[in-house]
């Protein structure tokens, strides 16, 4: 299997951010899948394979590319929820946020993100992180999700 | 002793010796502990017996005087009559008492009949005049003291009131005799437990000799009061004597609970006030995101499609018309856009910053400043270097504070001193301090361009930049600075001479204590 099977999971509410990620990643050449959720909640559904929507295939490689202010369920509670789960607990999350509170980050931190972009207002350092996370995508190693979980 | 010519007032009494049948009188140790003089006397007025007052009193030695007569004895006895007067008393047994002058001593004698014999006790007036005047005005003073007093003082007798002063009807409500006699237990409130409470003053009186306390009363009027008491023991053995001093503290207690109230009330707003600014410059931050980028991403349109302009497929009366729009029009526009959001993504992180350092937990310890300043210094060696200016250090006192935001106020200034040095004069900063009452006040003395009198307090404001042309910044610095200030206690302010240079003050506490409302 080559790192390409990855699918990228994108949560991020605000529709423009979403399109300039995703945009950007292409350009970075990035050509995995990527799905889109509009908040916590769909993100939430699609992991656990819950409610209605799209679920995640057991034994499939994802990343979470996931922003902290979302309405009905925030980042932070999304990742609190995967960390405490046995089996979504190896999923690699990356927190995309508009917030550098040093609380902020070392909150994600402490709960076990594995990396934290602040989204840059400026384009070109916006370009750049996003580039540059599309190169840590092509060499990270992103483990399987095994084992089903109830539905 | 019946029929005293003149009544004595709370005399002391003597221990007299019991009259016995045969001799008529039992000569036992004739009241040596008595401060008063006294003699015994036989039916002929010769003297049997005087205790040591007496022959202090009246200059006699008892080997001369046993059994002469009292004349001869005391000469004074003949002279002022009281001999006399003496035989009168043992011829009719009615008891007498005189006023004498015996000197420079002003006695009360008082001569009665025992059995056979005669009695005689003789006080000095003058010694008891004395006592019994500072008797009095030890009693005065301590009755205008309790007078003037404007707390309610009880005596309690067991566990009923015996005493109070006047103050009590204005506290308590009720008339002083209606007080009086009432039990312990009916200056609190029902629902207290009277045997619990009993237990814990008798306890606390045992062990300290006082309690200290609060209790709520009810006037008779109705209302209820708070009062602060105290009460001490004034005699430990049965019955106990307990003095009580109580005061209505219900408007203090009002007045520390609004005070309370108030502060609460303001360390709310404030900490919504902060939470308000972070929200919306975060909130504000994302759409600035998308006029960014998408700003970006039709710049990078607009400019292939100015490379499109240039393919030969492309008619000229085309080109010519596009040219200026792709080529000039639009890439000012965008200019400004990014230039513009750009400003107002720093004007954001300005008030998050600012809004976060409200929130940073302080941790306040004493600083050597010395070495915090040569750290401050040190951090600005290129800008000096470049500026060409002089920083000089004296020798400064400590103070308290969080070192990280402490360092930040000093770097702050420093830089702005640098920042604003005058370009036609070699710059000349000198930084001092001096400690005084607890406070020490830190001065950052420049020879730049100074400030304007009008500006003297709107330098201090957010984003608040004199001349944006001139410099670099957010306009954050001094707000930043005062900000820090604010939550460390302290102050800073700015006197200036336009044109010539400015100082800047920083006073901080020599001691722990700050005015974070966290």
């Amino acid at each position: 299997m080559t790192k390409n099977e990855v699918v990228l999971l994108i949560a991020e509410d605000d529709e423009g951010h979403a399109s300039l990620i995703m945009k950007n990643l292409r350009r970075a050449g990035i050509s995995n899948d990527m799905l889109l959720f509009k908040d916590g909640q769909e993100t939430l559904s699609f992991l656990f394979q819950k409610g209605k929507g799209p679920h995640r295939m057991s034994g499939a490689r994802y990343l979470l590319l996931l922003d902290i202010r979302m309405p009905r369920v925030d980042g932070v509670e999304v990742l609190r929820q995967i960390k405490q789960d046995p089996q979504l607990c190896r999923l690699p999350v990356i927190m995309i946020t508009t917030t550098d509170d040093p609380r902020e980050v070392e909150n994600c931190h402490s709960l076990g993100c594995s990396n934290y972009i602040t989204k840059p207002v400026d384009y070109d350092k916006f370009t750049r992180v996003i580039r540059q996370l599309g190169l840590f995508l092509l060499v990270v190693e992103v483990p399987r999700i095994n084992g089903d979980l109830e539905t | 002793m019946a029929n005293k010519s003149e009544p004595l007032s709370n005399k002391p009494r003597l221990t007299y010796a019991k009259p016995s049948k045969d001799t008529g009188f039992e000569l036992g140790s004739p009241s040596d502990f008595s401060v008063d003089a006294f003699l015994l006397l036989d039916e002929k007025l010769n003297l049997l017996n005087i205790n040591n007052e007496g022959k202090k009193l009246f200059g006699v030695s008892e080997v001369d005087a046993f059994g002469k007569c009292i004349v001869d004895v005391i000469p004074e006895t003949k002279k002022s009559g009281i001999y006399k007067k003496c035989r009168n008393v043992l011829k009719t047994g009615e008891s007498l008492v005189i006023h004498q002058e015996l000197g420079d001593r002003s006695l009360v004698v008082e001569v009665f009949k025992l059995g056979n014999s005669l009695g005689i006790i003789a006080s000095n007036l003058t010694q008891r005049k004395l006592s019994e005047e500072a008797l009095q005005n030890s009693e005065e003073l301590c009755s205008a003291l309790v007078k003037n007093l404007t707390d309610a003082v009880f005596l309690f007798k067991g566990s009923v009131v015996t005493w109070c002063n006047d103050m009590v009807e204005r506290i308590y409500g009720y008339p002083k005799n209606e007080l009086l006699g009432k039990h312990a237990s009916f200056f609190y409130p029902n629902d207290i437990n009277p045997s619990k409470l009993a237990r814990t003053l008798s306890s606390a009186l045992k062990e300290q000799g006082l309690f200290n306390g609060t209790t709520k009363f009810q006037k008779k009027d109705g209302r209820v009061v708070d009062i602060e008491y105290s009460l001490s023991q004034i005699r430990g053995k049965a019955p106990i004597e307990i003095m009580a001093v109580a005061r209505d503290i219900t408007e203090r207690q009002r007045v520390d609970e609004e005070r309370e109230h108030l502060l609460n009330e303001l360390a709310e707003k404030t900490k919504e006030l902060e939470q308000m600014v972070y929200v919306t410059s975060h909130d504000l931050r994302s759409p600035l995101v998308n006029i960014q980028g998408f700003t970006r991403e039709l710049d990078e349109s607009f400019k292939q499609a100015h490379q499109i302009l240039d393919s030969r497929d492309v008619p000229s009366a085309m080109k010519k018309k596009l040219a200026p729009i792709l080529g000039e029009d639009i890439p000012h526009a965008i200019q400004y856009i990014l230039a513009n959001s750009s400003k107002m993504n720093s004007l954001l992180s300005g008030l998050l910053r600012l809004s976060r350092l409200g929130r940073a937990p302080l941790n306040i310890k004493r600083l050597d400043m010395n070495r915090l300043m040569a750290e401050v210094v040190a951090s600005f060696e290129f800008q000096v270097k470049e500026s060409g200016a002089r920083i000089m250090v004296e020798g400064l006192p400590l103070c308290h504070g969080d070192e990280t935001q402490v360092n930040q106020v000093f770097s702050n200034l420093v830089d702005n001193a640098l920042k604003f040095l005058d370009a036609d004069r070699p710059g000349m900063i000198r930084i001092s301090g001096k400690a005084e009452r607890g406070q020490v006040t830190y001065c950052i003395e420049d020879n730049g361009i100074g400030i304007a009198d009008k500006d003297r307090e709107r330098i201090f404001e957010i984003f608040c930049r004199l001349d944006p042309d001139a410099s670099a910044g957010e306009g954050l610095g001094l707000a930043i600075v005062r900000k820090i200030l604010d939550r460390h206690g302290g102050k800073v302010w700015a006197e200036s001479e336009p044109g010539k240079g400015s100082r800047f003050f920083v006073s901080l506490l020599t001691k722990e204590g700050t005015n974070d409302k966290k």
